[in-house]
Formats: structure tokens, C-alpha cells, sequence
């Protein structure tokens, strides 16, 4: 800040250097936010763009230059989606597995939670070294021993080999801990005097208090899960039992120009997602800031 | 980690600030969720098959079908199933088409060792190596073919004796499919290159060859046109179609062995090198590309598998195809057959695989919708028959079926292989000017060579 | 935290004493119950999938039989370092991680900044940059494909129209990379947008007020305090992204399976090939091992980078 020292600062004091300053930062901003909106329509582009492929006849998805579908615009792709592929299907899996493991990982994760948070108990602290650890381990590098567990027990292809992999997700017990860290103690103690055990302190007392880290968490397990790709795909092997992500990145639902029905595809497979996204986003969001900055 | 750290805190999500609350997204996603359930139950789709493990194809009037055509044959494949439908209402036919080349083969064996198969899939006969060994396929006894109307002597005998392993039948023929050359006979013509009938007379040698494409060259068109982006199987069928009529020969002893030929090899190399450098050949094409190449009339010749006839008869280009010319002495032309296979379940079901049986019998009985594609019929019967004959330009290479070179055998080869890959590349840069002959071959030795080492899988 | 074992007074102390006494070891035994249930999966599902992984690293485990194979030693480990295929894939993820980790940091710190400035209406900008992060992979791997196909794909129209000649962005080797990073920028920024968005949110606004009576332009407030108070937030997003990007899988697969010519084939890829295709179940266990080490080892770099930022703020 190259200011000389014999000019006075106070506010309000106005020179011609500082309002050509200001004009200066003003156009600034203004450029820069028209720069950044020209680059949210950009984004958004894409998604228009398959939105539109997917009303239009496949003759119209391959002319030179590319138009938009205004004046004429058909269903049939969405049609032809359901009648010729097993989408119906890869949706149900999909949602089998999501609300499941949603459910599944809520459980286990907030039990842990509570318990490495507010209950003694032998080895408390190995169990969370233990469970801290776990974060670091990557799954994808762990597709070849696990699909050999499985395949060992002759559950590949089962709804058993879809969920339970995708159960343990140790950052969900870290979340739980650090909320229930934050909750204030006193409640329980009043419950424990009057008898509660464990399980009733953790049902009545922990899980209503838990209810943001609980949305937080089911929230961002069921998108995780959802979008899941490797190890559906690896461990659907017949294309009743893909999910949809699988079933998308696997099976060609049609010969010759398929665009319109591949977009239409990839709309309604997205669509639970957009759901969710548009009904909790302000929940989203802030469970990224929330568990990207623990 | 200090305290401000800890964001998951209750004043962070007070109730009010989603449009939804947490219990009224649980319940709506409960509600979707019973809603797919009970639609899903009024439908075909057992549930109950997903905790077990059982196939989608478990009761005896569902046949699940696999197959990898995305091209244009194709839709012959969805008319002739639809043949089928017509002809068994009462059977479910589900067929599903997957990415064609490695990820088909790879979900493929997976999923019969998973113990969950496909009834019935289309296989490639050249990776009968591959399946065949470890016991994937289900044997067909020429009672069980005999039961439903079929016999050895209704198919191509190389084909069909390519089928077997281990003196089984492992897998139907439904066709052959070789590399040929199409031939624009407008630009021909003006090149002087037709006979009196107008058609191309076979061309006898390299050199006759090189003359032809000159000729070619002088009247302004593209001598020929021969695909390399994003495709390594055309270039190493051009190799292989010219390095089997030069009598070579790649590997032995299923793949263990590599014996290329250098001396046959490298006089194929420079041929092609040739085409290149004289720029007798666009090969900077991509599949699509090098039929709208064809397509569009600019070229007089057309290097590759015959299944663009219909496109080309869509678009009415003047052309006839015939066999690849034998230049280097024997007739011969890289091809591969597609065959019906039935994947091996862990526990045997007769009655399915009769109902597949009768599946493949009805489709190989539609073979003339399925040579209209360009295949040459397995199916003898279909093949022999007038209607074939009069089918042109497909009729025109019917012979190669009887000299068809398919890939060496090994469990690392045929289409869509890993050979196929490792060997194209250089062959595909040598088409496109940018690798010497010397080079190329010593590349295609290197990979053999690692190829041929790595552990048998089987 | 114990529990005080004051007992209530309503009730009769005998009773009181014994409850105590009992209390203790059920509230052991009810709190490893707690815990129980998620130790299960993690031992079944990440922990025990682990330590199968190194066991079968020693092993020529094939697909196709069942048990562990002949004993292999370091066998799988001495292959590997000679395997050229396997170093191209791991210098593949390598290259895609050091190409793809500007932008992703760099971009949504730019849009972060712009955005938070914006009194009314950041909720489209949250919804243009994060929608794309909550579709899955095998769509926008559907949507980008069309994109970029060329002939009437949307990019080689609009190359075409300013007259330069399409690259060959899914056919050239050189190329295909780079257009998987463009699908992987657009696709994943949204997170990390929204990081810096919450880090943003945590600076002291008083600093800013601040500097404006000391006569600092907008653009120094910026350079001089904005960005070093995300320090935290920028490491956090490079870390994660790092990591995220070392275990590419996805876009490479569905877009260009690998190719052109295994030439944009990432590490993952090739395990997945090696166990699934070639069917050596111990040799790609070791090269996942490899690459779990690889992840370890920037993550406990991060870890180190935290304590000290941490130590040094």
C-alpha cells in the first residue's frame, strides 16, 4: 500500500485517487462477475444440451450444424428407454442398494460415533486410531481382494455383494464423533441416573440430538452410493442385478444412432439425484464445508 | 484441531432452512422407494433372484441373450430375434447388447464364473482359446444338435471344425466374416481398371496391385481407402490377410511360441510401406470416417470387413465387393466367425439349453436376413440356396468362408484381443507413413514375445 | 467420561450400590455393542480386504480356481517392476493428477471469490458449478461422448465454424487425455467451489474494513488477505483433489476404455484389467498395493502439511 504518511486517513475523506480507484475496482468486479456468469451459463450447457438431444428424433441428433429442438420435439427417446432397456430395473437395484447402505451406514456410523464419543470402553482409543486410519484407505484399491471375498462365497451378483461393501465408511463415525463431541453432556447424565442403559441413551437421547449429522450423512451416502460405479459394475455381472450407473457404462441398449435415447438414459438415471440435490441443497453444501474442513 | 474446526454443530442446521426436513425426505425416499418395490413386483423382476444369486433367466420361458453387435448388422440381429418372438410368443427373449471388444468378453467370463451367465451369447469364434480351456462353455453332442434340427453337414466345414475343442463342439457358427475389398465401379471404370462384364477382375499380385492404385491415383480418386485412428483390428487384419497368402505363420503351440516370419513378414511390410509413401492409401481415417470416405465416391477402392454393404446400398454408391485379391500367392483373407455359445451354469438345466438350442436353430433359419448385413452364412442350407446366390454384392465373396484365416490361436488373440491391440498399433502407424517396415516388425516381435510369456490365465 | 456414581436420592441406596456395581461392566460390554456393528463391516469390508490384499501380492492367485495359488514371493513385485504396461498406466494417473489439479484448485478459487462478492443470487451459481458434481459418472460419461463425436458432436461443429480442423480429442493419443480432464473439470469443481465458498465465509469481514480505511484497493485486499486466510481451504482442496484424482477410474473407462491404445489408461484400469481380463487375481493385488501406498503416502504428506499450518497460524 504505497500511501505517503502526509495525507490523513479518515473515513469519509474523499480524494479523486481514491474514487478513480474505486471505479477502477468496480469495473473490476463487474468484469470479473460478467466473466464468471458467461462461465455458469457455460457450465450449465452441457446438461441443456443433453436435455435437449433427448427430446429430439435420432435423425435430428446427427445433422450438421446442430440445432436446438424448439419447433418439433418428441418423447419417443423416453419411450423407448423403458421398453427397450432394463432401466425400470436398474432403478429399483439402485434404489435398493442406496437406502440400504444409507440406512446401514446411518446406524452403524452414529452408534460408533457415540460410543468413541461419549462411552468407555477397552482399547476406546486403539478402536478410534483404528477407525481414523481406515479414512486413508482407498476402496477402488481394494476391488480385486474384495471381489475375490465374494466370489468365495458365491455372492457375486447379489444384492449382498452391491451393499455390504459400501457400508463402512469411517468418516461417517468421524463425523458422528466430532457432532456428539459437541453436544453438551448434561442430558445423558440426567437419563443415566434415572437408568437408561446403552441402548436407550443412544436411541432417545443421542439420535434425536443427531438429527443435522444424520441428514449430512444420509444425504451425502446415498448420492456417494448412487453414483457408485466400479464396484457395481464390477460386481453385477448379469444386467438384472446393475445399478444404474452399471448399467449405463455397460450395456448399449441400441443399434445403429442411439443419441436421443442415450441422453434420455442419462436424464433419467440422473434424475433421483437432481431430486435430492434441489430439495437439500442448502444441506449439501454445507455438509461439504462441514466435513471437508473437520 | 481447534475448536472452531467443528462445524457439524447444531446451530448450523436449524430445523426450517431445506425446503424438506429430514423426516420428510426419509419419508418421501421411503415412499419412492416402495413405490419402485410394488411396481417392480407387479412386473417381471424377482427380487428374490438378487439375494440368491441366481440369473435374471431362471424360469424356463425367459431366455437372456447377449451379444456385442453395435453396428450396423445389428439391427439384422434385432429383426431376425423378432423373428423369433413371432415364432415362440410364450418364450421372454431379453436380449442385451454390450460395448463390442475387450469389456464384452471381460463381463462376459465374468459373469459365467460368477455363476450367473447369459442362457445364450455370441462369441467370436477366434476366442474359442480363450473360453475353451477352462471349461466356460457347455459341450453340444451331435445328438443335442441332431434334436433340434441341425447337423455337422449343414455348416461351413471350416467353421464348424474350428468350433470344436478338444474334439467338442463348443459353439454354432452363425457366419463368416472376412476382410474384402469393395470397389467403386464408377471410379474404377474411369481408371480403366473393369472388365467387358463390368466388374473388377481379380487382381493377381503386389505389384499388379500398385499399378492398379496408380492408375487409380491419375484419375483423381482416392486409390484406397483403409481405416488406423481408433482402430486396431483393420490394420492388423490387412497385415494378416496379406501375411497368410504369403504362406506365414505367427504363433504355435496355442500361443507359446511366436514364429513370425521375417523374411515373409517384412515383404508384406514393405508392401504396405509402400502404399503409404507412394500415397496409394488414406489411412488417417477413423471407421466412420473411411466410410464416409466410400460413401461419398471419392475413393476407388475399400479396405475392409463386409459389413457396410447395407450403408453403402442406403447411400447408392456404384460398388461391388469380391474377395481381398490374393497378392502374395495362396488365397487367403483375414475373418473371423460369430458363434452362438451356451455358457456353462453351475448347475445344468436341459430345458434351457433346449429352448437356446431352438432360439439358435430359428436364428441360423434367418440367415438371409443376417447375410443381407454383409456375413457370409454359416448355415449351409440358407447359403446354398438361390435366394442367397442371387444376393449381390454379398454373394460375391461367399468362397472365403473355405479359405478364411482366423487369428493364430492363443489365449491372447482374436478379436478384440490384446494381440490385436498390441499389433495394430504399429501396423497402423506403419499404414500412416510414420514408422519404417523394420520398426514395425521388430515392435509386433517385442509384443508377441511379452505376450507369449505372461502366465496362462486358464 | 464416567458417569458419577452419586445415586439419585429418590432412590434406596442397597439397590443404588448394586446398580452401580452391575452397571460398569454392561456399560462396557453395551458400549463395544456400540461400536460392534460398524467394527464388523470395517474388518469384512476395508480392513480384512487389506490385509487379503498383501497376502494374495505373494501369490499367483488366478480368477478362474479358487484358493491362493502357488506361492509366488516377491515374484509379482519383481514382474511388476519391469512391467512397462504398468508404469505407463501409473504415469497416466500421474500425469492426469498433475494436469487436472491446477484448474481444479485455481478455477473454483477464482469463481469462489467473484461469487461470495455477489449479494443476491448465489444460489445459481451453486447450482451452474455443483450440479454437475452429483451426476453420476456413467451419465455425463454418455452426455461428453456426444459431445465430443466427431462429425456432428457439439465441439466438432464448433470447430468447424471457426474454420480450425477438429483434434482428435477421443482418437489422438496425444490429445485424449487432456479432453478427459476438461469432462473432469467441469464435472467435480462444483466441490471444491463450494469448499472455498465455506472458507470465505469464515474470514473475519472486520479485516477487510480494515484494510479499506488503510486505502487498500479491492484487488490488494484480495492478493493480501483473501487469499492467505484460505491457506487452510486451499490445502485441504489440493490434498483432496490429489488424492481423488489418483484414483481415476471412471471418466477414462466409460470415454475412452483406456485407449486410444492403453494410451490413456489409468493405474486402476489396469488392475482392473490385470485381475478381471487377464485374470491374474495375486499380480494385480500387488500392483493395487503399490498404488494404496502411493494414496498413503500424500495422504500423511497432508497430514503434515495440516499440523504445520496448524502450528504455524
Amino acid at each position: 500500500m504505497a500511501v505517503s504518511a502526509s495525507r490523513p486517513r479518515t473515513a469519509g475523506r474523499r480524494d479523486r485517487g481514491s474514487t478513480r480507484r474505486r471505479q477502477r475496482a468496480s469495473l473490476f468486479t463487474r468484469a470479473t462477475t460478467g466473466v464468471v456468469i458467461a462461465l455458469a451459463l457455460l457450465w450449465l450447457f452441457p446438461i441443456a444440451w443433453a436435455l435437449d438431444t433427448s427430446v429430439k428424433s435420432e435423425n435430428d441428433t446427427i445433422i450438421v450444424p446442430a440445432t436446438w429442438a424448439i419447433s418439433h420435439f418428441t418423447f419417443s427417446a423416453y419411450s423407448g428407454v423403458f421398453s427397450a432397456s432394463d432401466l425400470g430395473r436398474w432403478y429399483l437395484n439402485s434404489a435398493i442398494v442406496s437406502i440400504v447402505v444409507t440406512v446401514l451406514t446411518v446406524i452403524t456410523a452414529s452408534m460408533a460415533g457415540y460410543a468413541l464419543s461419549r462411552r468407555q470402553f477397552r482399547f476406546k482409543g486403539l478402536v478410534y486410531a483404528a477407525i481414523l486410519a481406515g479414512i486413508m484407505i482407498p476402496p477402488q484399491a481394494l476391488i480385486v481382494p474384495l471381489f475375490r471375498e465374494f466370489q468365495s462365497v458365491h455372492l457375486i451378483n447379489t444384492y449382498w455383494a452391491l451393499i455390504l461393501p459400501q457400508v463402512p465408511a469411517p468418516i461417517a463415525v468421524f463425523i458422528f464423533k466430532k457432532f456428539f463431541d459437541g453436544v453438551p453432556i448434561t442430558l445423558e447424565q440426567a437419563a443415566e441416573v434415572d437408568g437408561a442403559n446403552w441402548w436407550v441413551s443412544y436411541r432417545r437421547i443421542a439420535l434425536p440430538l443427531a438429527r443435522p449429522a444424520i441428514a449430512a450423512v444420509s444425504i451425502f451416502t446415498f448420492v456417494w452410493t448412487w453414483n457408485n460405479f466400479l464396484w457395481p459394475f464390477l460386481a453385477a455381472t448379469s444386467q438384472t442385478m446393475m445399478t444404474i450407473p452399471a448399467g449405463l457404462g455397460t450395456v448399449t441398449d441400441g443399434v445403429g444412432i442411439i443419441n436421443a435415447l442415450q441422453m434420455a438414459e442419462a436424464v433419467l438415471g440422473s434424475l433421483p439425484l437432481v431430486f435430492v440435490f434441489l430439495l437439500a441443497q442448502r444441506q449439501i453444501v454445507e455438509g461439504v464445508a462441514g466435513t471437508g474442513l473437520k | 484441531m481447534a475448536h472452531n474446526d467443528v462445524r457439524v454443530g447444531p446451530n448450523r442446521f436449524g430445523p426450517g432452512r431445506t425446503l424438506l426436513s429430514r423426516r420428510g425426505f426419509l419419508a418421501g425416499t421411503a415412499a419412492i422407494g416402495a413405490g419402485l418395490v410394488t411396481a417392480a413386483c407387479g412386473g417381471t423382476y424377482n427380487v428374490g433372484s438378487g439375494l440368491t444369486g441366481s440369473s435374471g433367466g431362471d424360469n424356463n420361458s425367459t431366455l437372456v441373450y447377449w451379444n456385442l453387435l453395435t453396428g450396423g448388422d445389428g439391427t439384422h440381429m434385432v429383426a431376425m430375434e423378432d423373428a423369433f418372438r413371432q415364432a415362440h410368443p410364450q418364450v421372454d427373449l431379453q436380449s442385451t447388447i454390450l460395448a463390442w471388444g475387450a469389456p464384452y468378453y471381460t463381463k462376459l467370463s465374468l459373469a459365467i464364473r460368477s455363476g450367473s451367465p447369459p442362457d445364450v451369447a455370441i462369441m467370436h469364434l477366434s476366442r474359442i482359446h480363450q473360453y475353451g480351456p477352462p471349461g466356460m462353455l457347455t459341450p453340444i453332442s451331435e445328438d443335442l444338435l441332431a434334436a433340434h434340427g441341425m447337423e455337422p453337414k449343414d455348416f461351413t466345414p471350416l467353421a464348424f471344425s474350428k468350433a470344436h475343442y478338444n474334439g467338442q463342439l463348443l459353439c454354432i457358427p452363425l457366419d463368416t466374416h472376412p476382410f474384402v475389398q469393395y470397389y467403386n465401379t464408377k471410379v474404377c471404370k474411369k481408371a480403366g481398371l473393369l472388365d467387358s462384364s463390368g466388374a473388377l477382375p481379380p487382381i493377381k499380385s503386389a505389384d499388379a496391385m500398385l499399378d492398379a492404385l496408380r492408375k487409380l491415383k491419375k484419375v483423381g480418386a482416392t486409390p484406397v481407402v483403409c481405416d488406423t485412428i481408433n482402430d486396431p483390428a483393420t490394420p492388423w487384419r490387412l497385415f494378416y490377410t496379406l501375411y497368410s497368402q504369403a504362406g506365414g505363420q505367427v504363433l504355435a503351440d496355442n500361443g507359446k511360441d511366436v514364429v513370425l516370419n521375417q523374411t515373409l513378414a517384412m515383404k508384406v511390410l514393405t508392401f504396405i510401406h509402400q502404399l503409404a509413401s507412394e500415397g496409394l492409401m488414406n489411412a488417417t481415417v477413423d471407421p466412420g470416417g473411411g466410410t464416409a470416405i466410400f460413401q461419398a465416391g471419392d475413393a476407388g477402392l475399400y479396405w475392409e470387413g463386409e459389413w457396410n454393404v447395407t450403408v453403402f446400398q442406403g447411400a447408392n454408391v456404384p460398388f461391388s465387393m469380391q474377395p481381398y485379391p490374393a497378392l502374395f500367392g495362396q488365397a487367403a483373407a483375414q475373418a473371423d466367425s460369430h458363434t452362438f455359445i451356451l455358457p456353462k451354469r453351475t448347475t445344468a438345466d436341459p430345458e434351457k439349453t433346449s429352448l437356446a438350442l431352438t432360439m439358435i436353430r430359428t436364428l441360423l433359419g434367418q440367415s438371409l436376413t443376417w447375410a443381407e448385413g454383409g456375413h457370409i452364412p454359416a448355415w449351409l442350407p440358407i447359403r446354398d440356396s438361390e435366394a442367397y446366390k442371387k444376393l449381390k454384392p454379398q454373394s460375391n465373396y461367399q468362397e472365403v468362408a473355405s479359405y478364411a484365416a482366423y487369428d493364430p490361436p492363443a489365449w491372447y488373440s482374436g478379436s478384440g484381443s490384446d494381440m490385436e491391440n498390441y499389433l495394430g498399433e504399429p501396423l497402423g502407424d506403419l499404414m500412416l507413413g510414420g514408422m519404417s517396415p523394420q520398426a514395425t516388425y521388430s515392435q509386433m516381435l517385442g509384443s508377441l514375445h511379452t505376450l507369449s510369456k505372461e502366465p496362462v490365465p486358464v | 467420561m464416567t458417569a458419577s456414581s452419586a445415586p439419585a436420592t429418590t432412590m434406596p441406596r442397597a439397590a443404588t450400590a448394586e446398580r452401580t456395581r452391575a452397571r460398569r461392566p454392561r456399560r462396557n460390554w453395551g458400549n463395544l455393542s456400540l461400536v460392534s456393528p460398524f467394527l464388523v463391516f470395517y474388518v469384512l469390508f476395508l480392513v480384512g480386504p487389506l490385509v487379503y490384499d498383501v497376502v494374495l501380492s505373494f501369490f499367483n492367485t488366478s480368477l478362474v480356481k479358487g484358493g491362493l495359488g502357488s506361492f509366488a514371493g516377491f515374484g509379482n513385485y519383481t514382474e511388476l517392476f519391469r512391467d512397462h504396461q504398468f508404469w505407463s498406466a501409473m504415469w497416466h494417473t500421474i500425469l492426469f493428477t498433475l494436469v487436472s489439479t491446477p484448474p481444479l484448485v485455481i478455477l473454483p478459487l477464482f469463481f469462489a471469490i467473484v461469487v461470495n462478492r455477489i449479494k443476491r443470487g448465489q444460489w445459481f451459481f451453486r447450482l451452474a458449478f455443483f450440479l454437475p458434481y452429483i451426476l453420476p459418472s456413467a451419465a455425463i460419461a454418455l452426455v461428453w461422448l456426444f459431445i465430443y463425436e466427431p462429425g456432428y458432436g457439439l465441439i466438432a461443429g464448433f470447430f468447424n465454424l471457426i474454420g480450425v480442423g477438429d483434434p482428435g480429442w477421443l482418437s489422438d493419443p496425444n490429445v485424449a487425455l487432456y479432453s478427459i480432464v476438461i469432462v473432469t473439470v467441469w464435472w467435480t469443481i462444483g466441490f471444491n467451489f463450494v469448499l472455498y465458498l465455506a472458507g470465505l465465509q469464515d474470514i473475519n469481514p472486520d479485516l477487510y474494513e480494515a484494510a479499506g480505511l488503510d486505502g487498500a484497493s479491492q484487488w490488494q485486499q484480495t492478493w493480501r488477505i483473501t487469499i492467505p486466510m484460505l491457506g487452510r481451504t486451499t490445502t485441504l482442496v489440493t490434498v483432496l483433489q490429489v488424492i481423488a484424482s489418483l484414483k481415476i477410474f471412471d471418466q477414462i473407462y466409460l470415454i475412452l476404455q483406456g485407449g486410444p491404445n492403453y494410451s490413456s489408461r489409468p493405474a486402476i484400469e489396469w488392475i482392473y484389467d490385470t485381475a478381471f481380463t487377464s485374470q491374474r487375481v495375486g499380480y494385480a493385488s500387488a500392483a493395487s498395493f503399490i498404488l494404496f501406498i502411493v494414496i498413503l503416502i500424500v495422504s500423511f504428506i497432508w497430514l503434515a502439511l495440516v499440523r504445520r499450518q496448524e502450528s504455524g497460524v
